[in-house]
């Protein structure tokens, strides 16, 4: 959403809170006007293009919040119409020459292209921000990440701190970054209520199909919702279990299979030796059967609280559609002009 | 919308919430094999080494029919986990006004000897007949174990008067190859019902 060009683009607590900032080039806040910028989705080797996608809105979502920039194309409406229905080649630009002529055509100032890597648990994040006019890129920035794909959106965040570090907002820098030996970092209690925005934009209810997944096998739904790892570990739980459950079956059903044949012939029988020489047998396989009900009763029970907590992981974990940006109000100043304003946000739909 | 999604929504829930069920009720049977059979279950009762009678109830002909009177009928004299016998003495009292003892044949306890020596005598008019067998021992085995039939007995009723077959405790006895007693914990008897 585009801010009046009329309006600065800091609140007045920031402006207040800035006078304990240190003064420097770091904290270039305000520009007569509100710079724009558009987010080419990143070029991803080794991850899905659903979760490339995901990662690439994370990082439009956190530069939109985090800098004062108005960020275009973030939305697959903008994205495909503007793109001349051809997402892929979009999203495949890599050259500072397709990033410009992109930026032209999105009539921005700047814009971010960049690249996911993963190479098993290790990730590279890198981006360029490139100034549309100049044609140059102005800066890179690159994170390395080791761990599982859970953990990535954090460093998506980071990578946006890096790469605007002299242009966050401090209306929000105040609260939500911290001044630490390596630049700024984002507080991690800042975290939750940014994650609550960061979902996917979906056409379809892909809660009740990970839900789904899940409920038949625990852990698909989590693969289904690009968790692959915790996804793949829960599978793997699931199947143990259940190999367990399959081993008890097996010896239950034996059991009782023999256990039913010698129990024929010892209803059946009036001859004490064989009376005598069964009854031990048929204790015994049902002592074995016994065992080994008992263990699946066991292991019924677990697989019940695993499947639920399963199910209530694929709930929280699902992809579900995008929450709209909450309606504002705030009080802001222009420090070049000396005005001071109201900017007024409001969500349409 | 929003009300679609929440019927829609519990409706997940629901579903989500019987298959659950379902697993969580998931189970097979406890095994049920009663050792409840007839001949079996005097035997459970028993402190080896014992004997007893098989059948412990004799109420049919050796046909299979009702017994009645002047009928026969074949009752086994067994000893029950018995280790390291080699010769037996059994007294077995009746009651003679009801029952005619008719025949008596060697049973299985001592099948693998060399050879059984066997012989038995009827007390006449005393009401009871005495069984004696002796393992013939080859080179390899002097003694036998286990559970078998040292005899069958083989009568005849006279009248319609219920009666038992009780193994005399003081003259039944069983002895190793050394002519050591054997312990005998348990005596069965039989009960024989005439119609």
């Amino acid at each position: 959403m585009k801010c009046p060009k009329i309006i600065a683009s800091a609140a007045l607590f920031s402006l207040i809170s800035a006078v304990d900032l240190p003064d420097s080039s770091h904290f270039y806040l305000y520009d007569q006007t509100t710079p724009t910028i558009a987010v080419i989705d990143f070029h991803n080797q080794g991850i899905s293009s659903a979760a490339g996608q995901t990662l690439s809105d994370r990082f439009r979502l956190t530069l939109s919040r985090y800098t004062p920039y108005s960020v275009e194309a973030s939305g697959n409406n903008n994205r495909f119409n503007i793109l001349d229905k051809k997402p892929r080649d979009y999203s495949t630009c890599l050259s500072v020459d397709c990033a410009t002529n992109i930026g032209k055509l999105l009539n921005v100032d700047r814009i971010v292209m960049g690249v996911i890597v993963r190479d098993r648990e290790k990730f590279t994040l890198s981006a360029d921000l490139i100034s549309v006019q100049m044609e140059e890129i102005i800066r890179s920035r690159f994170i390395e990440y080791v761990g599982e794909m859970d953990g990535i959106h954090e460093y998506v965040d980071t990578l946006v701190t890096k790469l605007f570090y002299d242009e966050l907002n401090p209306a929000l820098y105040a609260s939500r970054f911290l001044v630490t030996s390596d630049g700024l970092a984002l507080r991690q209690s800042s975290f939750p209520e940014l994650e609550s925005k960061v979902d996917l934009e979906l056409d379809k209810n892909h809660v009740l199909w990970a839900m789904l997944y899940s409920a038949v096998l625990p852990g698909s739904g989590q693969v289904y919702s690009k968790r692959v790892v915790i996804g793949q570990r829960i599978i793997g739980g699931w199947a143990s279990m259940w190999s367990l459950m399959a081993y008890n079956y097996y010896h239950y059903r034996t059991s009782n299979n023999a256990a039913d044949r010698l129990y024929k012939k010892y209803d059946s029988s009036t001859t004490p030796e064989d009376l005598i020489n069964y009854r031990p047998i048929i204790n015994r396989y049902a002592h074995r059967m016994d065992r080994a009900n008992r263990n699946m009763r066991i292991i019924r029970n677990i697989s019940f609280a695993y499947w639920f907590g399963n199910m209530i992981h694929t709930w929280q974990v699902a992809p579900r559609k995008i929450e709209v940006e909450p309606s504002s109000i705030l009080l802001t100043m222009d420090p070049l002009t000396q005005e001071i304003g109201f900017k007024f946000s409001i969500a349409l739909k | 919308m929003h009300s679609n999604n929440n019927i829609l929504n519990l409706r997940l829930l629901s579903c989500f919430s019987i298959l659950g069920l379902i697993i969580f009720t998931f189970s097979c049977d406890d095994s049920n094999y009663p050792l409840d059979n007839w001949v079996d279950v005097p035997l459970q009762t028993m402190q080896s080494p014992a004997v007893f009678f098989n059948p412990h109830e004799i109420s049919t002909n050796q046909n299979g029919e009702q017994l009645s009177v002047g009928d026969t009928f074949a009752v086994n004299l067994y000893a029950l986990e018995v280790e390291n016998v080699a010769g037996i003495h059994f007294r077995v009292e009746y009651l003679r006004q009801s029952l005619e003892l008719i025949d008596i044949i060697s049973g299985e306890l001592f099948v693998d000897a060399y050879d059984t020596l066997f012989f038995w005598s009827d007390s006449g008019g005393s009401g009871f007949f005495d069984v004696y067998s002796f393992y013939l021992a080859t080179d390899e085995y002097t003694y036998s174990n286990g559970t078998a039939s040292l005899a069958t007995a083989i009568f005849r009723t006279k009248n319609s008067v219920d009666s038992e077959l009780i193994y005399d405790r003081t003259k039944t006895k069983m002895v190793s190859p050394d002519n050591i007693p054997i312990n005998i914990n348990t005596y069965g008897k039989a009960s024989i019902l005439v119609d």
